[in-house]
């Protein structure tokens, strides 16, 4: 993975030090909160329902064992002992104190890390598919380009006070674990007729009270040109984006009014007319970038492995997990270990300092000393040996972190919703607990098949509920957390924004609906049919007819 | 959102350092308490209040507000769910929060 | 109102005129850009000097034509939030290449005064209280940068990553305007 040369590490501690200067001319009364609060938000530094949550950066949701160490030393001397996984593949801790921020960021910088961006009207952490360079049909690992977008949008000098937050998801297959049609800007990796790889650039997508899945406006970017296409788009954004109305002023909203064609004109135009201004990479700089992520050394070894297939043998509860969360790596005798931050009846996306330091010991002896952060709250292990799969689910058994739930009912996206976040309607974890206990038989949920619930407690749609096969969103009506269901999204490569089924529930009765949904695609489904298919199929009226009639 | 039958707020905020919850008294200092907040019954006073907090240019809390309250068998209790849970603390962790506070301090909690 | 150049406080001698008040024959005037395009060549005076404010919502690409005419360019922050003007000083300063004096008003704060200087401001009409010291410490804080396309508006050492190749010509800008 990508370490910090004397370059990088020199910005970090300069940033830290200005926000160190800019928290103490806070304190003194300097800064007022009003200009204050956009440089605390430039830093991750958030003010929620009870505390200050600060969110930190996991590049492209890459980390080594000694970060996710060092993250649980924070959350043990700064926090309450624990911290939040995300949809964005970063971590937040939910009780900082603005004074401790600025150490907090100098133990991240000891560690390589960061709270740039993680917040404000900038250009956040770019994210990619958590299973980068160990899964099959990848054309090109995308992290290597994603740490290059990490490292030029970096207290971009023009870039930094946009008309809103600006997203930006890089995939490397054409099996889309990024949800990059729901961001500002998708990045595809792919091949042109003469198998050359380059880029596929998608605009515009995004969740939010305006749901809508970006559109493609170039077909294939050589990859020289990347920073600078990415910088005529977002000129022509930062120019003619809405500042008018908070609501209507991300980029989905630009490329809305003005047309695919015209706002693709645009941005053509304005990449011909900065010609020589524009940034090109060298080519030994992306060299440079690309060695951090090249393979560790695989031992060549068989992909059948005779201790596994003992161990799964002899132990009831390993098996299963196998089948489940772990996946095919593309080296013989190795797999993908998917580790569930989805208990039953737990808080998704949840670790404590604890479990850190488990999975980052895991990491370290099991894992080539690399690990993921996922968009679906989990974390992953990606270069396990078969052999090691037994040890290591011990550990996680033992951490309570071997939930064998990945993809199912039960591993469902939740925001933090009313129980912490200032900006929520509703809760969103407590119902996330319902349906995990309500589903808690493994059996059942395996039964059931790939079923993603996603979960969002007001509008926003940090829990990506537009996207769930199941969604729900949590409201307030009169006075009441009220419910919302949506069927039928997708975040994947046939992205899909999910459709309201009819009037919402309230808290009480979200779970029954949602146990009519499963019980109706259970009873309509074909054979090796998922929900997702069974849905596009069938269409929504089965399922509105009977949840309406038991409702 | 419910409409309280009689007009009564009063005015919470954030602790500038810690970010916790608190309440305006009645001597003009933020407590962590809701029940020693001062309570306002017409809406010009409560519009006073408010700004006359935020226009001392004290700075030890941040983003001031308006809630309305009843009384709940002799205590004060936030109308709105929001300002409930606000004041208590993450129903998914009744260990965090005010309401672990209260709870260790063997305090009975208000109406929260 | 201070005007903050090359990191010093200096006199201003230009004159900002209001859109109704009578066009001077003489000095540093800066005119609203609604005016500007109002006025014919000969209504004003060949040896005044001229400089055009502009709003952040306005093409400052369509100025192009007229720089032979323009001692300076003033943009405006009409809330800090609204970064539009580091959009339109970058235009100005590396895509056409402006050689005159750009100028940000308005409600700017000091933590984006680096971020202006590196998209070709060279000058800040500063309205709240400030010393020289701060505005040398905060606005000196970040000494690092991964867009050396961008220009540095002064000489001061500031690292940029050598491997993304800059735009050399916007070397010799900064050189230049240093100079001047």
């Amino acid at each position: 993975m990508y370490r910090y040369d004397e370059f990088d590490a020199a910005f970090v501690r300069s940033r830290v030090a200005q926000f160190r200067d800019q928290v103490e001319r806070r304190v003194k009364g300097e800064l007022t909160e009003e200009k204050f609060r956009p440089l605390r938000l430039m830093n991750g530094l958030y003010l929620q329902l009870h505390a200050y949550m600060l969110r930190v950066a996991v590049p492209y949701g890459t980390m080594n064992s000694r970060q996710l160490r060092q993250l649980a030393f924070i959350a043990d001397k700064y926090d309450k002992g624990y911290g939040h996984f995300t949809t964005r593949q970063n971590i937040q801790f939910n009780w900082p104190k603005l004074s401790d921020v600025p150490d907090i960021l100098d133990h991240l910088a000891d560690v390589e890390m960061h709270a740039i961006q993680t917040s404000g009207n900038c250009i956040r952490n770019v994210t990619a598919d958590h299973w980068a360079g160990v899964v099959d049909g990848e054309v090109e690992d995308p992290r290597p380009v994603s740490e290059l977008l990490r490292q030029w949008s970096s207290a971009h000098p023009e870039f930094t006070f946009l008309p809103r937050k600006f997203k930006i998801a890089v995939a490397g297959a054409e099996k889309d674990r990024a949800a990059i049609a729901f961001h500002d800007i998708g990045i595809k990796i792919r091949r042109n007729e003469q198998g050359d790889p380059g880029y596929e650039i998608l605009v515009g997508g995004g969740m939010g009270r305006t749901p809508i899945v970006g559109v493609t406006v170039r077909e294939w970017l050589p990859k020289g040109e990347i920073l600078g296409y990415i910088e005529a788009i977002m000129r022509v954004y930062n120019l003619h984006g809405r500042r008018d109305n908070k609501y209507k002023a991300r980029i989905k909203i630009l490329v809305l009014e003005l047309g695919k064609e015209e706002f693709t004109r645009q941005v053509e135009e304005e990449y011909a007319r900065m010609g020589e201004t524009s940034v090109q990479v060298d080519p030994a700089e992306i060299e440079r970038i690309e060695n951090y992520f090249v393979p560790p050394h695989y031992e060549q070894l068989n992909d059948a492995d005779p201790v596994l297939a003992a161990a799964e043998n002899d132990n009831a509860g390993f098996a299963p997990w196998v089948a489940q969360n772990v996946a095919k790596h593309r080296e013989p005798g190795y797999g993908i270990v998917n580790v569930s931050l989805k208990p039953t009846g737990g808080i998704p996306g949840d670790a404590t300092s604890d479990q850190m330091r488990v999975v980052a010991d895991l990491a370290e002896n099991f894992s080539f000393d690399e690990l993921r952060v996922t968009h679906e709250q989990n974390l992953v292990l990606p270069h396990v040996k078969k052999s090691d799969l037994f040890e290591v689910w011990k550990s996680l058994v033992a951490a309570g972190l071997a939930t064998a739930n990945l993809g199912l009912v039960s591993d469902i996206i939740c925001c933090p919703g009313l129980d912490y976040c200032s900006l929520a309607t509703a809760r969103s974890i407590p119902v996330a607990q319902d349906i995990s206990n309500h589903f808690s038989e493994l059996e059942r949920q395996h039964e059931i098949g790939e079923l993603k619930i996603k979960i969002s407690g007001c509008i926003n749609a940090c829990g990506h509920h537009h996207a769930g096969h199941i969604g729900i969103l949590g409201l307030e009506k009169r006075g009441e957390e009220f419910y919302q269901v949506t069927l039928g999204g997708s975040g994947d490569e046939n992205a899909q924004v999910g459709e309201i089924i009819g009037p919402g529930f309230s808290r009480t009765e979200v779970i029954g609906a949602v146990d009519t949904i499963v019980d109706t695609y259970v009873s309509l489904r074909n054979e090796n049919e998922t929900f997702l298919e069974a849905y596009r199929r069938v269409g929504p009226k089965p399922f509105k007819e009977a949840v309406y009639a038991t409702h | 959102m419910p409409k309280p039958k009689n007009f009564l707020q009063l005015v919470t905020a954030n602790r500038l350092n810690d970010g916790l919850v608190v309440f305006l008294n009645e001597s003009g200092d933020w407590t962590e308490s809701i029940d020693r907040a001062k309570l306002v019954k017409s809406k010009e006073d409560a519009e006073s209040l408010l700004k006359e907090r935020s226009s001392t240019g004290d700075d030890a809390i941040i983003e001031p507000y308006l809630i309305d309250v009843e009384i709940v068998e002799g205590t004060i209790a936030p109308v709105r769910y929001r300002e409930k849970l606000r004041g208590l603390g993450p129903t998914v962790r009744t260990d965090l929060g005010r309401q672990s506070e209260v709870a260790r301090s063997g305090l009975e909690l208000a109406n929260v | 109102m201070q005007l903050i150049k090359n990191q010093k406080f200096v006199e201003d001698g230009w004159v900002l005129i209001a859109d109704d008040a009578p066009l001077p024959e003489q000095g540093k005037i800066i005119i609203s850009l609604e005016r500007f395009n109002s006025l014919a060549a000969s209504d004003l005076s060949p040896i005044v000097h001229l400089g055009v404010s502009v709003t952040s919502a306005d093409d400052v690409s369509l100025l192009q034509g007229d720089f032979d005419r323009l001692d300076l360019i003033r943009l405006n922050f009409p809330a800090f939030t609204d970064g539009r003007a580091f959009s339109q000083a970058r235009i100005l300063r590396h895509q056409l290449k402006f050689k005159g004096d750009i100028r940000i008003s308005g409600d700017f704060i000091l933590d984006q005064v680096h971020f202006l200087e590196k998209c070709g401001v060279t000058s800040f009409e500063v309205v709240d209280e400030v010393t020289l010291d701060d505005w040398h410490r905060v606005t000196q804080s970040l000494n690092y940068s991964y867009q050396p396309g961008y220009s540095l508006a002064d000489t001061r050492m500031r690292r940029s990553r050598p491997a993304i190749t800059a735009d050399n010509e916007d070397q010799e800008l900064v050189a230049e305007l240093s100079a001047a």
